[in-house]
């Protein structure tokens, strides 16, 4: 196992390297000069522009910046945020955990959900459960999470008052960050009526987020379950005997989990692009309103170093995939080389 | 009494108003401890009947029986948890493809232990033991490594003896094999062979032994049952059914064996192929295929009849001292 | 043991949907996708002659007025109109049309820029082919959003824009398709005999491997479409799309967002309107997988 992980690090590398690339080359591709976009709209006398291209380094030669960033990056420096002056490491590690706790709350929600739907589905093919969630899957998969997002609050908090607008905790709770999770430091802090209302907070913008991953994950759990079904193995598994519970949910789920799997991971990553949009229905202040908000600014150094960083993350989230696909499938363990 | 009754087993698929026999007729009886062939070319009906007799058909077979008898059980009136409780316990089944009828994600000792699990009240450490036993009896060299062992880290002959040490891990009184080495290399076919043979004159179980490959069963078999177009058409011990066949086709499957012909003599393929269960021709179902055909043949299908030795369902039987034609 | 029955000339390339309109009729899914996108596309090049009003006009007199069977609706505004007194349905009909349009060339611009790096990829082994693959792989890396933004924050936001930045994020799909396509039809018996015959790489390329691949790169083509509509709404509603007065779908629900609480309509139907045709290019990419791949059919 050890083996499998490391050669799958060492693929990650040509990744990793291609990622800092685009990131600078983004860099270049910007329009407007730096200088100019430091120094605000107030003109400049040409001499004092050419001291501060040297004094950043941008007379030097593209390689020799390229391998300048990279040693800042390998060492933490992204860069500083042309808005606030703070560094973007520090920045995006304020804002990573609300959406990190956002996105394992609405996967959790959709495996809860969408797993036990598309087994059903599929041990029941045909039948008018079978047809209900496979419609209400692919209506869920071609949702706009924007208008979706409006929608429950329109029902939820403005005609039901049961859940907040926005934001993630109310403002009178004072909670000590120690990890950046809500949920957890509100349980260090003790505090059980933050921590109720952290939850009350997460409920909306996790469902709403979690939309699209439980509609793919019902439709490819029941899609992978009706193949396993077919299968000898299956089969065999009856002719020992077994209950129909324990051949479903033991055998042709486990054989059925390696594609779900996939698609789970998949999931996890285009999460990010639905964070994006349901952070900014949420006011829920995670990675992706701070990029939008960086978009909207114009300010370059966030974009870049953030990008860098979500990539980062999403390779992260795909190692993880891997690694759980060879736990669960031992033939790909073993043709690890 | 006999091990297995089965009396007119029928098994449709398709819509019910135009259903599609798959089976139909199906009669078989099976005493304690007997070996029984079964034998057909593909797509005779042969498998769709003994997963009838299991009950591992889908939920779109329909099947329908006069008589379904295992032991003193009536299968047709038990429950469908009673059902299960029989296999794996007291009938089992081994299949064509050993390497597919494992499950790719759990280690071979698991398997086998699942099923102990299932059926008998034993400890860890015991299902463990006995595991290994099984191993150890179906010829797997180094069994205790074995256990741990993943499916896809075994060959072919090697999953088909994990297969029948699940099969046999609560020792059924009846083993279905059902074309147990069609999927394996020649020569492990014959080691399987000896194995299920070796096992079924140790533990005294009845074995029905399912094939396309008529000397495969010759060898083995006290009797035999040819399937044809869902139907049994010929019965009796082998060794009669090989030397002094009645119907056309067992003649036909017999002279299409390249062992009974001499050199330079041609070899008789049987043209055409089975038909499908919605194209069967009317009369008996054998006739566009027959050398021996008559218009009586087209019209009228014919009945299994009690004949010599065994039964055959042929309105003209051959006449076992004629020459080959 | 020989077969008894040998296909009929090893050296013919597989039918590619013969009786495909046959399946395609008895595929509800998909009949009731293409009704919907040609309902939507009618509307949507017929939006001059059916919306009641210019997409731009405003009704100073009418703000926010209700659809008509509410309290305070006319027949004017059958779907009510939005803060600054614009009709509601006339800016929908005149959205379609930006949409669709938008799809059309996101996913054109995609398939044929996919199909020749794709082809590219597959037939040139070596350097090329796997500088274009890590390519795609890193831009498969982003989420697909995050690089459309990305490419938005670059160019400035615009319709124009937007659209390239969802074209580009599509690309490495037809890329990988079709790659993988020529890479699998390139090891079938028929191109090899087509070899042997003589075919020099480009008359196979056009002649028998690239209409082999048309049925996966139609479907993609088809999600694509959804995914394009989608993804260019999620960016107006952004900001970074389409700008004011443009009466495109997305940017109508952002400029309308601080009504929400007011005005249900003003958000209600523009989401409708995006819902209903995703869905429906989704309906018509399964239901045309399902016909072109009947093993995936349940």
């Amino acid at each position: 196992m050890p083996a499998f992980i490391l050669s799958r690090l060492l693929q990650l590398v040509p990744v990793v390297l291609g990622m800092t690339l685009l990131a600078f080359a983004l860099a270049r591709l910007i329009p407007g000069d730096p200088v100019e976009t430091m120094m605000g709209e107030r003109g400049i006398d040409p001499a004092h522009h050419a001291a501060m291209r040297h004094a950043l380094g941008l007379d030097r030669p593209l390689a020799v910046q390229y391998l300048d960033y990279l040693g800042g990056v390998a060492s933490g420096d992204l860069g500083r945020s042309l808005v606030t002056k703070a560094p973007v490491l520090g920045e995006f590690l304020t804002v990573f955990p609300a959406t990190v706790e956002l996105s394992v709350i609405a996967v959790a929600f959709a495996i809860a959900v969408g797993l036990p739907v598309g087994v059903i589905a599929a041990v029941r093919r045909g039948s008018a459960f079978d047809w209900l969630a496979m419609t209400a899957s692919l209506t869920g998969y071609s949702m706009p999470v924007f208008w979706w997002g409006l929608l429950l609050i329109l029902l939820f908090s403005v005609h039901l008052g049961w859940t907040p607008v926005a934001g993630r905790i109310d403002v009178l709770y004072d909670v000590p960050p120690v990890t950046g999770f809500l949920l957890v430091d509100t349980l260090i802090a003790r505090d059980g009526a933050a921590f109720a209302s952290a939850l009350h907070h997460l409920v909306l913008p996790a469902i709403v987020l979690g939309t699209i991953p439980l509609a793919t994950i019902a439709r490819m759990t029941r899609s992978a379950m009706l193949e396993v079904l077919q299968a000898d193995h299956i089969r065999a598994a009856r002719a020992k005997g077994l209950t129909s519970f324990r051949v479903v949910f033991v055998h042709a789920l486990r054989n059925a989990m390696i594609p779900v799997v996939t698609v789970i991971g998949l999931a996890t990553g285009t999460l990010l692009a639905g964070a994006i949009l349901t952070e900014t229905i949420f006011s829920w202040p995670g990675v992706g309103k701070w990029l939008v908000e960086a978009v909207r600014r114009r300010d370059y150094p966030v974009l870049q170093g953030g990008i860098l960083l979500v990539a980062g993350a999403v390779v992260c989230v795909n190692l993880l995939v891997d690694v759980l696909y060879g736990l669960l499938d031992p033939r790909i363990r073993h043709a690890a080389r | 009494m006999p091990l297995l009754d089965i009396e007119g087993l029928r098994v449709d698929f398709g819509d019910r108003g135009r259903p599609l026999a798959a089976v139909e007729e199906f009669d078989l009886r099976l005493d304690v401890g007997a070996v029984r062939g079964l034998v057909g070319e593909s797509g005779s009906g042969k498998s769709v009947a003994m997963l009838a007799l299991m009950g591992l058909l889908g939920p779109d077979a329909r099947i329908a029986a006069d008589r379904l008898h295992f032991g003193d059980a009536d299968l047709l009136a038990l429950s469908r948890g009673a059902r299960r409780g029989l296999l794996g316990r007291e009938m089992a089944m081994v299949f064509q493809d050993p390497i597919a009828s494992l499950d790719p994600c759990f280690r071979i000792g698991a398997q086998i232990e699942e099923t102990i699990a299932r059926h008998e009240r034993l400890g860890r450490s015991a299902r463990r033991e006995r595991a290994l036993e099984l191993l150890r009896s179906v010829g797997i060299p180094a069994p205790a490594s074995r256990l741990a062992a993943w499916p896809h880290q075994l060959s072919g002959g090697m999953c088909q003896r994990v297969m029948i040490a699940i099969a046999l891990a609560c020792r059924p009184r009846l083993l279905i094999a059902d074309e147990p080495t069609t999927a394996l290399d020649v020569t492990v076919q014959a080691q399987i062979m000896g194995l299920l043979l070796d096992l079924q004159r140790r533990t005294g179980m009845a074995l029905l032994l399912v094939s396309h490959d008529l000397p495969l069963i010759a060898e083995t078999a006290q009797r035999t049952s040819v399937m044809y177009a869902g139907r049994i058409v010929e019965e009796r011990p082998t060794a009669s059914l090989v030397a002094r066949p009645r119907h056309p086709y067992t003649r036909a499957l017999l002279d299409a064996l390249p062992e009974r012909h001499r050199r330079g003599e041609r070899l008789a393929a049987i043209h055409g192929s089975v038909p499908t269960p919605g194209a069967r021709p009317a009369g008996c179902a054998f006739h566009p295929r027959c050398p021996w055909a008559r218009p009586r043949c087209a019209d009228e299908a014919p009945a299994l009849l009690a004949d010599g030795d065994g039964s055959v369902r042929c309105h003209f039987p051959l006449d076992p001292g004629a020459a080959s034609g | 043991m020989i077969p008894a029955s040998a296909p009929s000339g090893i050296g013919d390339p597989p039918p590619a949907g013969a009786s495909s309109w046959r399946l395609f009729r008895r595929n509800r899914g998909a009949l009731i996708g293409l009704s919907v996108i040609a309902a939507v596309a009618a509307t949507a090049v017929l939006a001059p002659f059916l919306a009641p009003h210019g997409p731009a006009e405003q009704f100073r007199g009418a703000l926010l007025q209700s659809p008509m069977w509410m309290e305070g609706g006319s027949a004017e505004f059958p779907l009510g109109t939005d803060p600054l007194g614009r009709d509601l349905l006339s800016r929908l009909l005149w959205g379609g049309r930006v949409s669709l349009t938008v799809g059309f060339f996101v996913v054109a611009a995609a398939l044929l820029a996919g199909v020749v790096l794709g082809a590219l990829a597959g037939f040139a082994r070596g350097l090329t082919g796997i500088l274009i693959m890590r390519l795609m792989d890193l831009m498969l890396a982003l989420p697909s959003l995050l690089l459309a933004i990305v490419v938005v924050a670059v160019l400035g936001p615009s319709l124009i824009n937007a659209a390239v930045a969802v074209g580009a994020v599509q690309l490495p799909h037809f890329v990988r398709l079709t790659r993988g396509a020529v890479l699998a039809e390139l090891g079938k018996e028929y191109v090899i005999a087509s070899r042997i015959a003589g075919a020099g790489p480009l008359r196979l390329a056009l002649s028998t491997v690239l209409p082999n691949c048309a049925p996966p790169l139609i479907v993609q083509g088809t999600l694509g479409f959804s995914t394009a509509v989608l993804d260019v709404a999620a960016l107006g509603f952004l900001g970074l799309g389409a700008q004011p007065p443009t009466p495109e779908w997305g940017t109508m629900l952002a400029d309308s967002l601080a009504f929400v609480q007011r005005a249900w309509w003003v958000v209600t139907f523009p989401g409708l309107a995006i819902l209903v045709t995703v869905l429906a290019f989704n309906l018509l990419g399964d239901g045309l997988r399902d016909i072109f791949d009947p093993r995936l059919k349940r």
